[in-house]
């Protein structure tokens, strides 16, 4: 246990003294996010039309030549509806865009062309966060009508008729549609452990290559334990990797992650045993870094393709759907969506778990039996 | 009982052998030396008596252990520099000491093996920032970290400058002071001579000699040797037929004689350049060493 535990902060000293090899690892799944999120991030697939729930409680002339006139607006499809609940629920739900509500005394407070109205209105405006433009536009509605009634009649000075009520509403992310940076994250988390897993057998070609490998087989250490110390390191730097992606399309592009932590952690660690053993067993055969770097990019490919890391798996040819759905890729990038999403059910992750256990067991055994100190 | 008993080893690459038939055996607190060119095959010898690597044929035995069933206790006694230095530059040199003292089920404490390889100063400082002399001492300290009774060293002093090597040398013969056996590979002369009880000299995968280094000398060499530059006034036949003269080399623009009697030799090459008119410069006598007992066995200057 001690010759274990001293190897994992031999590997964690290395990494951290390493300043590049600390740079890039972190460097590029972060590029990534801000690039992706950049372009594509905070954009909704496009849509002709925003669907703009309007629930008049008014229905007096003045209510009606505004709805008229939001009706209007090119980007808005709006429609008159007296469910109040029902319509917020359908906006939570990523069914609309926005929902409007016009109170009983919009009328009256507005008032009539040449004359002044009477009290304050107070108009809800409900509306999807991710959509502040939804919000300008209806703004820009009620100056136009406040002009029409009001601003016509010089002898009238301008006044607030009408206070507005602003609401934003997060969406539930299980329910509606997600925006590209939504899916891309947990893919991105998927291929990040992947190709740590993955890369790993580089390093270990390494150790070979340069003979650090042959020194400590000439120490009574079993071949286990330093495989076993090297899986554990990636695992720790996954965990690292993962945490600091989720935070950084948090804070920059307000990806909220609804599902639980420790079911996430689980899964990253999972992930990162088995693409490690599979890139301990390519580092197994390999005897040089030459070597390894087109071995692990033979692996690496296919797995990204066709792990439905980049494009759903349903868009693959029929025929290779059932190879594809044995890969542990797919089943990694799924799990972690599922809980990213938090759509994740115990019966969902474990199908997922059990996978990648098995992947991991055969890389185990598989890796053990070809590793060779020199 | 030997410490280590080699019977007959033999292994071949690719139908080349690289150890052909090679015998020794080393006694309990000695420092037993293989010696030889690079390409001797003493490396290969070495690594299947650590039990890194497996022979074609041949018996071994290593502190009473089979070298190929029981490998891991083996290994858990004996104290293993290789040839090829390779630590984790990124480590310090206590970090590095600490971590192979852990793959160990008995170790001694880092700080004394720090002392005694004079790295004191370094004991904090990463592996990459080390000269050459003390990444090779800490390279032989990990062959300490479990007190091992039985040490190899392959090479230990390849490629160091003569103050590093010496720093080397007084490692070795501390070990030795501590009653450590020790087996220790060399293309050094001098190394072999200052620091082997008894060795075997091996070329192409054979021993060609074997004993005490004084012993071998004196066995191949009654004589002691002469040396001066090449002149083309002076032919060989001449300088052969000089008086008491046994043998004669000429190796790199040098000329050495081997005389029984150097005195009457050395007089009769001076008088003889004095009639040619040639001024004899560089001239010496010095004891026969390994090196010429190597270069008397094989034709060959033992670095070439």
């Amino acid at each position: 246990m001690n010759a274990f535990i001293r190897l994992v902060l031999t590997h964690l000293r290395g990494f951290r003294r390493d300043r590049a090899a600390f740079f890039m690892l972190f460097f590029f799944p972060l590029a990534f996010v801000l690039m992706f999120g950049s372009f594509f991030g905070s954009e909704r697939p496009r849509m002709p039309k925003y669907r703009v729930a309007i629930v008049n409680e008014d229905l007096l002339p003045g209510s009606l030549s505004f709805v008229a006139g939001l009706k209007q607006v090119p980007v808005f499809e709006a429609y008159d509806s007296r469910n109040k609940p029902y319509e917020l629920t359908a906006l939570k739900q990523g069914r609309l865009r926005a929902v409007i509500i016009i109170p009983k005394n919009f009328s009256a407070a507005v008032g009539r062309p040449g004359q002044r109205g009477s009290g304050l209105a107070k108009l809800e405006v409900h509306y999807d966060e991710s959509h502040p433009q939804i919000w300008q536009t209806i703004q820009f509605a009620l100056i136009a009508l406040t002009q029409m009634t009001q601003g016509l009649n010089q002898r009238v000075p301008p006044r607030p008729a009408v206070a507005l009520r602003a609401r934003s509403v997060q969406r539930d992310f299980a329910a509606g549609e997600r925006r590209p940076i939504d899916t891309f994250l947990p893919g991105l988390i998927a291929m990040s452990i992947m190709q740590l897993g993955l890369f790993s057998a580089v390093p270990i070609a390494r150790e070979r290559e340069n003979g650090i490998l042959k020194r400590i087989g000439a120490t009574p250490l079993p071949r286990s334990t330093y495989l076993a110390s090297q899986v554990t390191f990636r695992v720790i730097v996954a965990l690292l990797q993962t945490g600091l992606l989720v935070a950084v399309a948090a804070v920059f592009f307000k990806v909220r992650f609804a599902g639980n932590p420790l079911a996430l952690s689980g899964i990253v660690v999972l992930g990162a045993m088995t693409f490690m053993m599979a890139g301990a067993v390519i580092g197994s055969v390999v005897r040089t870094v030459e070597a390894a770097m087109p071995l692990v990019q033979l692996v690496n490919f296919p797995l990204m393709f066709l792990g439905g890391v980049f494009f759903p798996a349903e868009l693959l040819p029929e025929w290779i759907r059932p190879f594809v759905s044995v890969l542990p890729t797919s089943h990694m990038a799924d799990a972690i969506r599922d809980v990213c999403f938090g759509m994740a059910t115990t019966a969902s992750l474990a199908q997922d778990a059990a996978y990648l256990v098995g992947w991991l067991i055969a890389g185990m055994v598989l890796s053990v039996k070809l590793f060779r100190w020199e | 009982m030997p410490v280590i008993s080699v019977d007959n080893l033999r292994k071949s690459y690719n139908g080349t052998a690289a150890v052909d038939g090679i015998s020794f055996s080393v006694e309990r607190g000695e420092v037993f030396g293989l010696l030889g060119p690079n390409g001797a095959g003493k490396t290969t010898t070495v690594e299947i008596v650590e039990g890194l690597r497996e022979a074609d044929s041949g018996a071994v035995s290593v502190l009473d252990f089979d070298v190929r069933s029981q490998r891991r206790d083996l290994k858990e006694r004996i104290g293993v520099q290789l040839q090829k230095n390779a630590l984790y530059p990124n480590l310090t040199v206590r970090e590095t000491l600490d971590l192979f003292a852990g793959f160990f089920r008995n170790s001694q404490p880092s700080i004394g093996i720090i002392e005694r390889l004079g790295l004191s100063d370094k004991a904090d400082s990463v592996v990459k920032t080390l000269s050459g002399g003390q990444a090779q001492r800490l390279s032989v300290g990990l062959a300490l970290v479990n007190d091992p009774d039985l040490v190899f060293l392959d090479e230990p002093t390849t490629g160091l400058d003569p103050q590093a090597r010496r720093g080397l040398w007084d490692v070795v013969e501390e070990m030795k002071r501590s009653g450590k056996t020790v087996l220790l590979t060399t293309h050094y002369m001098e190394e072999a001579e200052r620091l082997c009880d008894r060795l075997v000299v091996v070329d192409h995968g054979k021993i060609i000699a074997e004993g005490s280094p004084r012993n071998l000398v004196d066995e191949h060499f009654k004589e002691r040797a002469i040396e001066f530059e090449v002149r083309a006034e002076l032919s060989a036949d001449e300088l052969g037929a000089l008086p008491d003269v046994t043998r004669q080399q000429q190796q790199n623009g040098q000329m050495t004689l081997y005389s029984t009697n150097p005195h009457q030799t050395l007089r009769a090459l001076l008088e003889l350049g004095t009639q040619r008119g040639v001024e004899l410069a560089e001239i010496h006598i010095r004891r026969a060493t390994l090196e010429d007992v190597f270069l008397k066995l094989t034709g060959r200057r033992i670095r070439e």
